[in-house]
């Protein structure tokens, strides 16, 4: 049987017995290729009398297999789209992290790779978005508290710019950072 | 192999996959699953695969003649030679020689020095966990908590499985074995809250305890005799935050990958610098640790059922040993004993001021009169110092360099150079977290557990993205590899 067919027969079974109820004795009919219905609530069934071919899958089963087989599709996707995201946006993180690989003709090419497709998305501006990020932190990393104060001042409005600083505060602390940096 | 690294983020994506194609193959899927183990550790260095295996060989056939052996005696017999076996792998390895050094110094010093068989030991990483993991399972079916496993592929996995295999959280054999005998499930819940806690873990590794480490505490403890109070105080506090992020973020990164492959750890952390006394801080720092100390350790011992001074002598032992499983070097053994002494001072003080508390009158005694908001305010900053202090012996690379960090906070004289406004924030913000609500990580996969995958994809992608954007260059190795 099949994990659509499993899914489904559970979906089915589901609006039969209602809501929440888990029950372990109640059971759907499955048959290998062929269509699966839901049993009315008021059949009993014995496994025992039950044809060739067939067998009772408990219901509970049935439901948290058709989540798990739902979850891990999820995820899957969801994962498939955070690679891509960090394939686009974070090239040059990734041809870098490539370089620790172990030596051999794989990591090689990986590594080839990896640098041409961080060229290209150079080309396209799309590394741009961590550089500025960066270039961000960076600058934050090298204020200081006069930095600090006159940039409060400056948003704020309050403070007068501190003369011994010698920063011009019309720009903000990361433009500042960025371009001592640089 | 490093969580936050691109080799480990191939290997995850395969194993995930696998492993949830083999769902139904309970016996493939487990197998499958302690070959990635045995791959994930091998990583490092493969000669210790065969120690891992020695190591979890032991504690089956152990637990299998427990199992079998129906008199008390001939099982505590198998128990014993059990524990033995692992406290010898692990006394070898760890501690070897640090014996052999400290007896050479105290031969020397007496006039009787030797050529001792000094040998250059390769401490293999996580062998404390396996260790510990492997005397858990023994002892659990020995007290009855758990059946002998007769599926030798069950320990193994048990005893190797590669998210908390290297640095915990210490799985209990009770809590894990029986989730092996089950279909693996995989629910919305579970994918939210794994997707959380491997953001957080890596934010609090990758930013925090990284930059902490890199600008602050490594050059600070290199030598402290040099800096400034100034310097040396926000080094410790730095030192506490770092320590707490890099751990606990490994811990939420293990916890989250085992969700996501279907198992369920307990917690490891709970916001521990909002302890306000010593004992909630080890309620609620390291737990998987603090409890197996207290369930094979402080209880075997006689716990606090046999008289006062019995349980005074317990409490420093157990601190004083888990000091010891921290690392073979007297600064783990200062650290042990100051936590294991501090415990038995505040036990002392609270059982004398509870004296005080008139019983079963219904009128509040004066701890309860204390309790207040106040009174729990300084409760909270005098753990957190006293465990900075302890932090202090715990990183210094020896106890000269320690009691140099310690001589250095009389000098309020030299300039401080490290006091940044970037650490300054990086340690308020972190602390921050430690008294938001403990059930935020909760309700925040609870949001989560509900986006459709794009939506997912997009969090997860973007999420990692940002951490690696802002993180420092390189990665470097968790804290608790070492142990």
């Amino acid at each position: 049987m099949t994990e659509e067919q499993i899914e489904e027969a559970a979906r089915a079974t589901e609006t039969d017995l209602g809501d929440d109820g888990v029950r372990e004795q109640d059971t759907i009919l499955e048959q290998d290729g062929a269509e699966v219905g839901a049993l009315p609530e008021h059949l009993e069934f014995e496994n025992t009398h039950l044809s060739e071919g067939w067998e009772s899958v408990p219901r509970s089963y049935a439901r948290l297999e058709s989540e798990t087989h739902r979850t891990t599709g999820r995820v899957w996707r969801a994962m498939s789209i955070a690679v891509l995201i960090l394939l686009f946006l974070n090239a040059d993180r990734l041809s870098r992290m490539v370089q620790s690989l172990p030596v051999g003709s794989w990591a090689d090419t990986t590594i080839v790779m990896s640098e041409a497709w961080d060229e290209e998305m150079h080309k396209h501006e799309l590394t741009d978005i961590s550089t500025t990020i960066r270039a961000n932190v960076e600058a934050f990393q090298d204020a200081n508290w006069d930095d600090v104060t006159s940039w409060i001042g400056s948003v704020f409005g309050t403070t007068p710019e501190p003369e011994t600083s010698g920063v011009n505060t019309d720009e903000p602390l990361a433009l500042r950072g960025s371009t001592r940096n640089s | 192999m490093l969580f936050p690294t691109f080799e480990f983020g191939l290997f995850f994506l395969i194993v995930f996959a696998v492993s949830w194609e083999l769902r139904r193959e309970l016996s493939l899927r487990k197998l499958f699953l302690v070959a990635a183990s045995y791959f994930f550790y091998g990583w490092w260095d493969w000669r210790f695969l065969a120690l891992l295996a020695l190591s979890s060989f032991i504690n089956f056939s152990a637990g299998w003649l427990v199992g079998r052996t129906q008199t008390p005696l001939s099982q505590k017999l198998t128990v014993g030679v059990a524990v033995t076996l692992n406290l010898c792998i692990l006394g070898f390895f760890k501690y070897y020689g640090f014996f052999l050094e400290s007896l050479d110094d105290a031969l020397t010093a007496l006039g009787l020095a030797r050529d001792l068989p000094f040998l250059h030991v390769i401490l293999p990483v996580g062998v404390s966990f396996f260790t510990f993991q492997g005397i858990s399972y023994v002892v659990d079916v020995y007290r009855g908590h758990v059946k002998a496993s007769h599926s030798i592929l069950n320990v193994f996995l048990y005893i190797s499985f590669f998210p908390q295999l290297v640095a915990g959280p210490i799985v209990r054999a009770a809590h894990f074995l029986p989730q092996l005998d089950e279909t693996p499930r995989l629910t919305r819940a579970m994918v939210g809250m794994g997707t959380v806690l491997i953001l957080t873990g890596l934010i609090k590794k990758m930013v925090i305890a990284n930059y902490l480490a890199t600008q602050l505490v490594d050059p600070i403890f290199f030598d402290p005799s040099v800096r400034g109070a100034g310097d040396l105080l926000i080094g410790v506090y730095g030192y506490a935050v770092q320590i707490y992020c890099d751990f606990s973020g490994y811990s939420d990164i293990a916890i989250g990958i085992a969700a996501l492959l279907g198992y369920r750890f307990t917690a490891n952390f709970n916001q521990p610098y909002r302890s306000a006394s010593l004992q909630d801080f080890w309620r609620r720092w390291h737990i998987s640790l603090s409890s197996w100390l207290r369930d094979y350790l402080y209880i075997p011992l006689g716990g606090s059922r046999k008289g006062s001074f019995a349980t005074y002598r317990n409490l420093f032992l157990t601190m004083f040993l888990g000091g010891l499983w921290h690392g073979a070097a007297w600064t783990f053994v200062v650290w042990g004993t100051l936590h294991g002494t501090m415990l038995g001072i505040e036990r002392y003080l609270t059982r004398r001021l509870n004296a005080f508390a008139p019983k079963d009158d219904g009128t509040p005694g004066i701890i309860k009169r204390l309790s207040g908001s106040t009174i729990h305010l300084v409760g909270i900053i005098w753990t957190f110092h006293f465990v900075c202090l302890a932090w202090i012996f715990f990183r210094a690379e020896s106890i000269g360099l320690a009691w140099d960090y310690l001589k250095g906070f009389g000098d309020w004289t030299t300039p401080n150079e490290l006091v940044t406004p970037f650490l300054v924030a990086l340690i308020a913000i972190a602390m921050l977290f430690q008294f938001t609500p403990s059930r935020l990580g909760r309700w925040l996969a609870e949001g989560i557990k509900e986006f459709p995958s794009p939506m997912l994809g997009a969090i997860l992608g973007l999420g990692i993205f940002f951490i690696w954007a802002i993180a420092p260059n390189g990665v470097a190795p968790f804290i608790y590899f070492q142990f």
